[in-house]
């Protein structure tokens, strides 16, 4: 296998879909090659790089009313929308603190990430000065994203633990199977940062996987009781 | 490339919820809605790159939900459901843009230049380097919905051609260019092609 060959099976490679022919044939080449290394270094980056890309975008209104409204005009739908009307689930106290909680986090979140931008973009300058205001800037914002992370996240944990007997084991097998490959994914990021301090990326990763627990976990909070 | 993360329909919803919704309850529709509205829209965003067609798709997708969800089996999984209903809804729009890649009309077998550069403005300098949101937003339609779908969503190439109404064959030739391209926006100047 040349390296033309191993960049055409490169995705299939690292997406585990290639032959167990041609992965020996891959893993061969890899072995010997420095440069497909690197550019096998490069495809698993970008995987890892895409998968922690933010995906909790909100829209900007309400649409519910707008899809309510629709549907009563519907004659596929009328009739049976609406045929159950009961009062909403409301929060608990302690939905609410928690709720709270999140807000700090996502607002220090994002007036941290406008910070780092305005960073990133002032007069520093390309170059090592750049470079070095980034980093800090990161860190600063990762450290502080950290504090308002654990104290979210311990309280809407206690928040279900108080509501577990609520849930049914289908939904507290899928809550506790997400929090666990977030955990799994921050604390192999919480050590690759700690191997490799310096690196631009990972510290906005992990806040972007602090979100991504916290966002979870509330709305498994604010999931309805079973019955 | 298999997304490591579950992405954000891995939304817990329990069965009452969802035999309620099935029976015509508004508050247990209006309940599903909310549990699913921020990741399909966050997923119309992603794949239209547009505010008013990512609206769209969230209102089609959920009239489709009221329409059909008493004839969800419950045996799959609902979130899939849902997220299918929004890609179809999104791929849809897509299809309507004009000069859209996922016309019907066009060939398979797309140029580079399909592929190159999307609306967002030209080539970057040799000494930019872009970050991976950045670099998404350059790629046209099709590259950026096969990237999504297969990168992140964790679709294979299978579920994507039958989405898109192409072929399998066409869903990876797509991502393996679409990869380079994305790599070459991310490290310019990155020789692709190395050695032998
Ligand atoms: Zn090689």
């Amino acid at each position: 296998m040349n390296c033309r060959d191993l960049v055409a099976r490169l995705d299939d490679f690292v997406d585990g879909t290639l032959s167990a022919a041609d992965r020996g044939a891959v893993a061969l080449h890899l072995e010997i090659c420095p440069s497909c290394r690197e550019a096998e270094a490069r495809v698993r980056a970008l995987a890892a790089g895409a998968a922690m890309l933010p995906r909790a975008i909100e829209p900007a209104h309400d649409l519910w009313p707008d899809i309510v409204a629709r549907i009563q005009g519907d004659t596929v739908t009328q009739g049976r929308f609406g045929a159950v009307r009961h009062p909403r689930w409301h929060r608990r106290g302690a939905l609410a603190a928690a709720a709270a909680a999140l807000v700090v986090v996502s607002s220090v979140v994002t007036t941290l990430m406008v910070a780092r931008r305005d960073a990133a973009t002032g007069p520093s300058g390309p170059g090592r000065a750049g470079t070095a205001a980034g980093v800090t800037a990161a860190t600063l914002e990762l450290s502080q994203a950290r504090g308002s992370y654990e104290a979210a996240r311990r309280q809407l944990l206690a928040v279900l633990e108080t509501r577990r007997s609520s849930l049914s084991p289908a939904t507290l097998k899928v809550l506790d199977e997400n929090v666990r490959i977030i955990d799994d994914a921050v604390r192999q990021m919480e050590d690759a940062l700690a191997r490799d301090p310096g690196n631009q990326e990972l510290p906005s990763l992990l806040v972007t996987a602090y979100r991504q627990e916290i966002d979870m976990l509330q709305r498994a909070a604010g999931l309805p009781a079973r019955g | 490339m298999t997304a490591v993360t579950p992405t954000s329909f891995a939304v817990p919803v329990d069965e009452i919820t969802v035999a309620r919704a099935r029976a015509g309850d508004e508050a247990a529709l209006e309940a599903l809605f909310r549990s699913f509205e921020a990741p399909v829209y966050s997923l119309a965003r992603r794949l239209t790159r547009s505010t008013h067609d990512a609206e769209d798709v969230l209102q089609e997708t959920f009239l489709e939900v009221v329409r059909s969800i008493h004839r969800f089996r419950g045996d799959g999984s609902l979130a899939g459901w849902i997220r299918k209903v929004a890609v179809s809804k999104a791929l849809m729009k897509l299809r309507r843009r004009r000069g859209s890649a996922f016309e019907e009309t066009l060939p398979e077998d797309l140029s580079d230049d399909d592929l190159a550069l999307g609306p967002y403005g030209p080539a970057t300098s040799a000494a930019e380097r872009v970050d991976l949101e950045t670099a998404l937003g350059r790629l046209s339609d099709v590259a950026r919905v096969v990237i999504w779908l297969h990168d992140v969503e964790g679709y294979s190439h299978d579920e994507i051609a039958a989405m898109a109404g192409k072929t399998a064959s066409f869903s990876k030739s797509q991502l393996a260019r679409a990869h380079a391209r994305l790599r070459e926006l991310l490290a310019p100047g990155v020789r692709e092609e190395p050695c032998t």
